[in-house]
């Protein structure tokens, strides 16, 4: 299980498109993915050195470019984010834990696996492990989802795209046979597809994220008391 | 590119696949970074990647080049955070700490950059190190050491000694736990696991591993294997272990486990309680032998009871039981509102010790046999391994120097023991085995889910007229549930019966954990109690002091009166999204005792040395050792060493039951009385009591070098009790009932369905106090325990298979630090004054009540009573609809 690094996108395309290997970025989904069998060991492409897919850019209307490199802790904290996209930093601060949310980037968040307990049991087999049904959907589904739409009872893991879809943003993906391309976030994902996470090809790779500009005084409602109780704010997820 | 470790220059991984952590533990040798979950949620292999925080299981080896990496042993031992957690006590048996003090550290700098030298609130530290979880809940005095070393307290060495023994060991990643255990040559075990819930096994196929002691080089590199099916060759859950595989490499081990042949014949399986009570369902122990064979999860011996099917019991307790029934029938019957009856249930909770089970065994020579174990019993771990080995007890030798956690489950002989001698035998080498976070959460043991039925009469005066439990404890394999038997110690004398039962199915079997049967039985009568104060229109306060015959619980009832979180508690109906509520939990524990516990003291170099084959498991026996012979002896403290955790010295208690204190502290001092009589006849200089000067001190120790003495733990028959529970163990039960009362306030989020604890105040009545900070530590921690049994931990397992799903610590919840109410511990140190040294356990007592506190606080702010644990968002937005 090899390795490489390289620091420009085209190359980072055309390793994955040549060798089959598998993109990384934080690496924290897929490292834990590798060591519970969720996902069997392969050669992968490192993005992290590639500045193509970093930083958060301002367009002159207002709107934003948020690199899929662009940390959870960095989206948290993010002066600019906070002040125009204030659902989604303090989605982002409420994510996973602190050394987590240091690691782990936006692209990982949007494309990790899922993080359904009968997916993630070396013991069953799903949809997305060759299985012709969904073990949770018989089994114990406490947590999926409140909303029936398609074959897997598995609610998609990332509160990111939550908080990404209601500000109406756009993904940018790189490479793949029909080459670049935008797509909404909600379009990352199919749910009548239960054997992928999202829509992207092998040899595709999620490079940014834009949102429109804000709205002026306006914003998606929030829920919740601000800074309230809870343990779940300060939990996994 | 280089990587840089704590300053130097470092190798890089050349493993692949290898985590950070990995190759931080295993390639550098920097054991102070400790893999719990491996899921990034514990935060125990926190390090500072270029200053920042990180969890290094989940960040790849191969990502290091290039970066800075700063471990625990980095930051040296006298960072201001790591003095500060040491002085304040923030920790335990010490596996979590090394992940702490090095996130701490990196947010106490960034804090004292920005804000100066002032103390962050603890919201705010909660918020920073929200990535972090001490199972043993040590969370008030990491909220304490982070703000004082924010606030500048300890930039300078503290005067005083931190109160625990081996706090600086622990604070710098230096203790070392069993799975920091490598010796040369080692090799590494895995087990093979049954994936059917009920099947005979036809044959096994050990594809080409060796099974036997082998001849030639083959010996030195083949894997080697080990059957450990029982005699009727049938597995009765999915994940009990069927074999064993060791090979040089983990790696090897594993691939080579997963070669292995499984020749299944699936036999009829019982997954619930429900089904296996069902007629014509399959007995899961049709004969006496198989029955007599079973597990029990009972601490000490098992109560007696009959079986039917796969129902165990009743074991029956009563009190002019007759008369009790009798009475609740007729109330029954008359539609009485004054009887209480009602059903509770609670869900199995996991120990979720962060270091998992563990064992490297040595049986490479002919000669000792030699363990590393992570257990709560090395004494008695050595004599068992010798037994069933056949080997003289001084064949076996036993080395616990700390464990990272237990909570009842590393009592017993558990596989990992089994499996790792019986690998080294064959593979002439050392065999580790470490179980994973799946298999430490699948197998090891739980608290068992319990169904509880209450019911309580109050006659017209508001007395207690009688009283009724029922209870069928769910320990899936095995059985020993107490929950009811344990009820009938409450409140009084008044006509009762109490009858437990145990519903055996196809699940892994349960533990012991913290007072085993004890938090289920509060969680019912308690709340029971509670909903009869309601019916009669009385204060739950007023209706304990005129109900409870415990006179040690009456003066915690007493202090609990003034107090302001309970006195000036709203009354009357909430309203809005946010209520508040108080409640308030009695509880009860047996003061158990081991009277066979032995400390040995010996005059070394000029030194005192303590000895004896007990353990610490983050409770401080080690500390209540050291400072109890300082005391008799008039020795500082400082002037002698403990050395325990070798089942080469004296016989020591084993840690359970809230017995290890009671019982080693009351031999240790025998020892220094001892010593102190031996050392006065070669220098009269030495008084007979007091603190000796320490010339005449260093005159004595000169004179008496090798001097040896023992000391021990006699229990005449007013101490003694009963005999019940013993069987042949070193356990015996004491007179009198240790007892506590929890008041707990919450916050119910009505909309979301969440419960906020805010405060909490722990009476604890145990007698005298051996080691006041350790054991409010201890207290502190069994209230974190018990806020996550009441609102999160729940084991769930499939119900097609019993495969059990919460099997990591993202699905198995336990409290962190913002999860837990700011806590007051007090002490009521009277009423066992027949005890040598004047205290008891308070290990158990501590937990019992917390739940049903939570649960009475919950009923108090939303007038929903809950009645299934854990207490979750779903259940309450569905009731307060």
């Amino acid at each position: 299980m090899t390795t490489t690094r390289p620091s420009d996108l085209d190359t980072a395309l055309s390793l994955l498109r040549q060798t089959g290997a598998r993109p990384r970025s934080g690496g924290t989904d897929l490292t834990a993915c590798l060591a519970h069998g969720v996902l069997a060991p392969a050669p992968v492409v490192d993005l992290t050195g590639i500045a193509a897919l970093a930083g958060i850019d301002w367009r002159q209307d207002g709107s934003a470019r948020v690199g899929a490199l662009t940390s959870v802790h960095e989206l948290s904290a993010d002066p600019g984010l906070r002040r125009a996209y204030p659902a989604l930093a303090r989605t982002a601060e409420a994510l996973a834990t602190p050394q987590v949310r240091r690691t782990a980037t936006l692209g990982g968040n949007l494309l990790q696996r899922n993080r359904c307990w009968y997916l993630r049991n070396p013991a069953f087999d799903c949809f997305q492990t060759g299985g012709g049904s969904c073990p949770a959907r018989e089994g114990d589904h406490l947590h999926g989802v409140a909303v029936d739409q398609g074959p897997c009872v598995a609610p998609h893991p990332s509160t990111l795209a939550v908080a990404l879809v209601a500000y109406d943003a756009v993904a940018r993906i790189e490479g793949g046979d029909e080459g670049a391309g935008e797509r909404p976030v909600a379009d990352l994902y199919d749910p009548g597809d239960p054997t992928r996470d999202h829509v992207l090809g092998p040899a595709q790779v999620l490079a940014a994220v834009s949102l429109p500009a804000p709205a002026p005084a306006s914003g998606p409602p929030t829920c919740g008391r601000p800074g309230g109780p809870g343990p779940s704010g300060r939990w996994w997820r | 590119m280089d990587l840089e470790v704590n300053g130097s220059p470092a190798p890089v991984s050349d493993a692949p696949g290898a985590t950070a952590a990995d190759h931080i533990r295993d390639r550098l040798g920097l054991t102070g970074t400790k893999i719990a979950c491996g899921d990034g949620v514990c935060g125990a292999c926190t390090v500072l990647i270029d200053g920042s925080p990180t969890v290094s299981c989940l960040l790849p080896a191969d990502a290091l080049p290039g970066r800075s990496v700063t471990t625990v042993e980095g930051l040296g031992g006298a960072h201001p955070v790591q003095r500060a957690f040491a002085a304040h006590d923030g920790l335990q048996c010490g596996y979590c700490t090394p992940g702490f003090v090095v996130s701490a550290a990196a947010f106490t700098d960034a804090w004292r950059t920005e804000h100066g030298d002032t103390r962050p609130d603890r919201d705010t530290v909660a918020d920073a190190l929200a990535g972090h979880l001490c199972r043993c809940g040590a969370y008030e005095g990491v909220f304490a050491a982070v703000a004082a070393a924010c606030a500048g307290d300890f930039d300078t060495e503290p005067d005083q000694d931190p109160p625990r023994a081996d706090a600086h060991d622990k604070i710098t990643g230096r203790a070392a736990f069993t799975v920091d255990r490598a010796p040369r040559g080692c090799w590494e075990g895995v087990f093979v696991r049954s994936t059917h819930p009920h099947a005979r096994i036809r044959s096994l196929d050990p594809a080409g591993a060796r099974v036997d002691a082998g001849t030639g080089a083959e010996a030195h590199s083949t894997p080697v294997f080990v059957d450990l099916l029982g005699g009727d060759r049938v597995v009765r859950y999915v994940g009990q272990p069927i074999a064993a595989v060791a090979a040089p490499t983990r790696a090897r081990a594993r691939a080579a486990a997963e070669a292995v042949r499984v020749d299944y014949e699936p036999l009829p399986a019982v997954l619930d309680a429900e089904a296996a009570r069902a007629p014509g369902a399959p007995v899961l122990y049709p004969t006496r032998e198989e029955r007599k064979a079973s597990p029990s999860h009972a601490e000490g011996s098992e109560l007696p009871a009959p079986w039917r099917g796969n129902v165990r019991g009743p074991f029956t307790l009563g009190w002019r039981a007759g008369t009790a029934m009798k009475r609740l029938r007729a109330a029954e019957r008359a539609d009485d509102p004054r009887l209480v009856a009602r059903e509770y249930t609670t869900a199995a909770q996991l120990h979720t010790a962060l270091e998992p089970h563990a064992c490297v065994a040595d049986w490479s020579t002919d000669a000792t046999l030699n363990l590393y174990m992570s257990t709560q019993a090395v004494s008695d771990m050595a004599t068992a391994v010798a037994e069933r080995w056949g080997l003289p007890r001084d064949g076996v030798r036993v080395i616990t120097d700390h464990v990272g956690g237990g909570f009842g489950a590393k009592a017993a002989m558990t596989a990992d023991v089994v499996a790792s001698v019986e690998l080294s035998r064959l593979a002439h080498a050392p065999v580790r085995v470490t179980l994973t976070r799946a298999e430490e959460l699948t197998d090891t043991g739980y608290r068992p889910g319990t169904r509880t039925r209450v019911a309580l009469l109050a006659d017209d005066g508001g007395d207690l007229a009688a009283m009724s439990v029922d209870s069928y404890g769910d320990g899936g394999v095995s059985h020993g549930s107490m929950a009811a038997t344990l009820a009938a110690l409450m409140y009084g004398r008044t006509p009762r019966r109490t009858r437990d039962f145990d519903v055996v199915t196809n699940q892994a079997p349960g533990a012991p954990f913290r007072g085993p049967s004890a938090p289920p039985m509060a969680f019912a009568l308690e709340q029971a109690v509670d909903e009869m104060a309601l019916r009669l229109g009385e204060d739950p306060l007023s209706l304990r002091r005129r109900w409870d015959g415990n006179a040690r619980r009456q003066a915690l009832y007493d202090r609990v009166a003034e107090l302001p979180v309970w006195a000036d508690r709203p009354r009357g109906r909430r309203t809005g999204r946010f209520r508040r509520g108080v409640g308030l939990a009695a509880s009860t524990w047996l003061f158990l005792v081991s009277p066979k516990s032995k400390v040995e003291l010996t005059v070394e170099n000029g030194a005192v040395v303590v000895r004896s084959a007990t353990q610490d498991i983050g409770t401080g026996i080690r500390t209540v050792l050291r400072d109890v012979v300082a005391d008799r002896l008039g020795a500082p403290p400082s002037s002698l060493r403990v050395e325990i955790g070798d089942s080469t010295s004296v016989h020591g208690s084993g840690a359970g039951g809230s017995r290890t204190t009671n019982s080693m502290g009351p031999a240790a001092a025998e020892a220094a009385d001892r010593l102190r009589r031996a050392l006065r006849e070669g220098s009269p200089g030495v008084p007979p009591s007091g603190p000796v000067p320490e010339p005449a001190l260093k005159e004595a120790l000169s004179r008496a070098e090798g001097l040896r003495v023992v000391g021990g733990r006699s229990l005449d028959r007013w101490e003694r009790m009963s005999s019940l529970l013993s069987g042949d163990a070193d356990f015996a039960v004491g007179r009198g009932l240790i007892g506590a009362v929890h008041v707990m306030e919450v916050e119910v989020d009505t909309l979301l369905g969440r419960v906020r604890p805010t405060r909490c105040w722990a009476g604890i009545a145990a007698g005298r106090i051996y080691s006041p900070r350790l054991a409010r530590n201890q207290c502190e921690g069994a209230v974190v325990q018990g806020v996550g049994y009441a609102l999160f931990e729940e084991r769930r397992t499939d119900p097609a298979t019993g495969a059990v799903l919460t099997d990591n610590l993202e699905d198995y919840r336990i409290p962190g630090l913002g999860d837990v109410p700011e806590t007051e511990v007090y002490f009521h140190e009277e009423g066992f004054e027949h005890v040598p040294g004047g205290g008891v356990g308070l290990g158990e007592v501590s937990a019992v009540g917390v739940a049903a506190s939570v649960a009475n606080a919950v009923s108090d702010a939303t007038g929903w009573r809950p009645h299934d644990l854990p207490i979750r968002p779903d259940r309450l937005i569905e009731a307060l609809r």
